[in-house]
């Protein structure tokens, strides 16, 4: 830490620490979702969606939830848009 | 005309256009030198580095394998699309932190990167040697499945051996040639390729022998019930196919071939937006599935591996389509088999020799890689043609042991107490009960994975050594500065 540090980049830092945390939760969550708990409901036949069974369904749907959160998480983390500018 | 002349001139014109763009783009690569060799120079953008990881990972075991799983094991095969979820999150944290030091202080390969960190000799060369033993029979694999599948669609009049070795031939011309950027821009082309193809046969398929895909599978739940779940038809454990799923997360980005793509890229914005659209290439699973889910109830008793060739043989197919499929298989296994022939070759040179011998300078190092690309192709083709074993098994091994790097890594970046002694200590423990678990020698508690049994040893390892010996003076380079 740099005693010249204006508050703002501080601050900045610390959303970008907390974004990176964001980032760990949300993976354990998706891990967790596709394999224990998320199985014990998730590892059945029926209902059928989008003509898939619900296990197959599920797994997509997992995949689909991981795409978009990362991409949410990315664009709020504060510290993906000053580099390269 | 017969049908295998149009099927093989398909084949043959999608190989010739994986040439030209390999030699092409890769030409103007620096690959006289290591660092353009092997890391293109840290030029990679987004598009580059989305379909390098990418199209890395989806081989023949993705074309071939997948669909044998799903046709003989049911849900258990749903484990691919699972991890690959977020197989890629764990190089959003780390990455970036290895890519600055990377320019920093000059690493091109992972074991570059804890060689240095940890002060070490010694585990780079361990690591070398667990990777390239894992490297091999993953090459073997590849060209035996491009080998098998240009045999079946030509009914035999190519055999495997001849099929095996032009694809392969034309992989070791552009790697040579391009190095890192001869593979990165070939798979652009498989990988848009194998998508396209993947998709129109997952779809066309299913509507051609059930009337779609909701149909379809309608009749397997109603006609084989569990086969869609777990534990499915060969009795697959819950506990077998979590770890299953926590062991290729954590050892995913492990594989030196793909953990050393950091060092490619331009940025760590590119190098993270590649892990957040990577999910989206696992759409190209998904009808893969759907294809072996197809033989579900159209035949039985099929080698689960031919299931694929098997049905598109069968089904009357117009030959342009069964030409197309076969150039889709024959990118699966080459987007593989470039970036593992390329990786493998710079490990042993880079990890292996050039730590024995530091002296060695970049020109001589890149000759010696392109040395390696050629050997190692040699040996693995021999290989693929002479050996007949169980390769999936190996691979399963080879993954055990990969993950024992997850804890070195995780170290290195973040915990400054980490030590040589620990991390040495660690791997070893790790790779030995890997090894013992696999053969059932030890006992495996819920049928877990043997790397899952190491892995939870080495950690132990690791952070007990490491907190009765000191780490190395040099360590506060990586962490003082800017306490970033």
């Amino acid at each position: 830490m740099n005693d010249s540090d204006e508050p703002g980049r501080a601050g900045k830092a610390l959303m970008s620490r907390t974004s990176v945390w964001l980032f760990f939760v949300f993976f354990l969550v998706v891990m967790g979702a596709l394999t224990i708990p998320g199985l014990w409901f998730a590892n059945r036949e029926k209902p059928f969606f989008l003509g898939l069974p619900f296990f197959f369904f599920w797994v997509v749907l997992w995949v689909m939830i991981s795409f978009v959160g990362q991409v949410v998480l990315y664009v709020m983390d504060p510290s993906n848009r000053e580099e390269d500018a | 005309m017969s049908d295998e002349i149009w099927i093989l001139g398909i084949a043959g014109a999608y190989l010739f256009l994986s040439l030209v763009v390999g030699v092409m783009f890769g030409r103007k690569s620096k690959t006289d030198e290591a660092q353009g060799f092997v890391a293109a120079n840290r030029s990679f953008g987004l598009v580059l580095m989305y379909f390098v990881t990418g199209a890395t990972i989806f081989s023949s075991f993705a074309f071939l394998g997948m669909p044998g799983w799903a046709y003989e094991k049911g849900g258990a095969a749903f484990y691919v699309i699972s991890y690959g979820a977020v197989a890629m999150v764990p190089l959003y944290f780390f990455g970036p932190k290895v890519a600055k030091w990377g320019r920093a202080f000059g690493y091109i390969t992972q074991a570059d990167f804890i060689a240095d960190r940890f002060g070490c000799r010694i585990l780079p060369g361990l690591m070398a040697l667990v990777s390239v033993l894992a490297f091999v029979p993953y090459l073997v694999l590849q060209m035996k499945g491009a080998g098998f599948l240009l045999s079946t669609m030509t009914a035999g009049k190519i055999p495997e051996s001849v099929g095996a070795l032009i694809p392969y031939l034309i992989v070791t011309i552009y790697v040579l040639i391009g190095g890192v950027k001869g593979v990165g821009a070939t798979n652009v082309l498989q990988g848009i390729f194998m998508l396209l193809i993947a998709w129109f046969l997952g779809l066309y398929i299913p509507w051609k022998l059930y009337g779609g895909v909701g149909p379809m599978f309608e009749r397997i739940v109603a006609e084989q019930p569990g086969h869609m779940i777990l534990p499915g038809p060969t009795n697959r454990e819950i506990g077998t196919y979590v770890s299953d799923v926590v062991i290729h997360v954590l050892g995913f980005t492990m594989w030196p071939h793909l953990f050393m793509k950091v060092f490619t890229s331009k940025s760590d914005r590119v190098l993270k937006q590649t892990v957040i659209l990577y999910p989206t290439f696992l759409l190209f699973l998904v009808p893969i599935l759907f294809l072996g889910f197809a033989g579900v109830l159209f035949e039985s008793g099929i080698e689960s591996g031919k299931i694929l060739p098997y049905l598109v043989s069968q089904m009357n197919l117009p030959v342009v389509i069964v030409g197309l499929f076969c150039a889709g298989g024959l990118a699966a296994s080459m987007s593989s088999g470039d970036a593992i022939l390329h990786a493998s070759s710079a490990v042993l040179v880079r990890d292996f020799f050039k730590k024995l011998f530091p002296g060695l300078g970049s020109r001589t190092e890149a000759s010696l890689m392109k040395g390696f690309v050629v050997i190692l192709g040699v040996v693995s083709y021999l290989l693929a043609v002479a050996v007949e074993m169980d390769l999936v098994d190996l691979l399963r091994i080879g993954y055990g042991g990969v993950v024992q790097f997850f804890p070195l890594v995780v170290g290195a970046c973040y915990f400054p107490r980490s030590t040589r002694a620990g991390a040495l200590f660690g791997l070893l423990t790790g790779i030995l009960l890997t090894i013992l678990g696999q053969f059932d020698l030890i006992p495996r508690p819920f049928s877990m994975h043997p790397g899952a049994l190491g892995l939870g040893a080495n950690i132990l390892v690791f952070i007990v050594v490491s907190r009765m010996t000191r780490p190395p003076a040099e360590t506060s380079r990586f962490f003082s500065s800017q306490g970033e």
